[in-house]
């Protein structure tokens, strides 16, 4: 992904980052890399920082500079990688548009970030790797391993 | 501002708050914590060996 993308403030271990993003106004947005019950299993949340501190992962900023923040969610991974190389990362969007969002800019970035990740689709509990036009309930990444 | 990587800067923040995935207030949203449940049910329900063959 050869994007402009936000200065990104990481903090230990790499799995949280903060970033401002900056458009029609500035919103405080952090990336999460949360950890589950499943052993280098995390959970990805990219959330607004709302003034009373709490967190939404539902709200439509419409800021418009959604690939600058998605470019910026991409640089996020290969800082966190390079910390947690034996992760895998789950994600989904918090709406059925939203994953179908991400879904869209997969397809649009695979080619660029094959040759470093493994990206894979999730339906129910199965994984498969991931095909272009084929709907998930979400998605994963991992470092290739070969 | 665009910087690569190499400029992040680190801040400090407890690693209980970090698995928590909470924040100053350590109030997460409520599809926060849903999704989060989906990836718990994943990361132990997922057929692991079958994962690893896809990586």
């Amino acid at each position: 992904m050869n994007q402009p993308f936000y200065d990104l403030t990481t903090l230990d271990n790499a799995q949280t980052f903060n970033f401002e993003s900056i458009g029609k106004e500035k919103i405080k947005k952090k990336i999460l890399y949360q950890s589950t019950s499943g052993e280098n299993f995390y959970n990805l949340a990219l959330v607004d920082i709302l003034e009373d501190g709490s967190y939404d992962d539902t709200v439509e900023s419409n800021n418009g500079d959604m690939e600058k923040v998605l470019a910026t969610v991409v640089k996020s991974f290969i800082y966190f990688f390079e910390q947690n190389p034996e992760a895998i990362v789950l994600f989904k969007g918090s709406t059925e548009s939203r994953t179908r969002l991400y879904q869209i800019v997969i397809n649009k970035e695979l080619d660029n970030i094959i040759s470093r990740f493994t990206i894979l689709g999730i339906n129910g509990m199965k994984f498969e790797p991931f095909r272009k036009n084929k709907s998930y309930d979400g998605f994963a990444i991992a470092l290739k391993k070969h | 501002m665009v910087k690569t990587l190499k400029n992040i800067k680190k801040e400090k923040i407890s690693p209980k708050l970090q698995a928590l995935g909470k924040g100053e207030s350590g109030i997460p949203s409520k599809t926060q914590k849903t999704k989060l449940e989906w990836a718990n049910d994943i990361a132990l329900n997922a057929d692991l060996s079958q994962i690893q063959a896809l990586l």
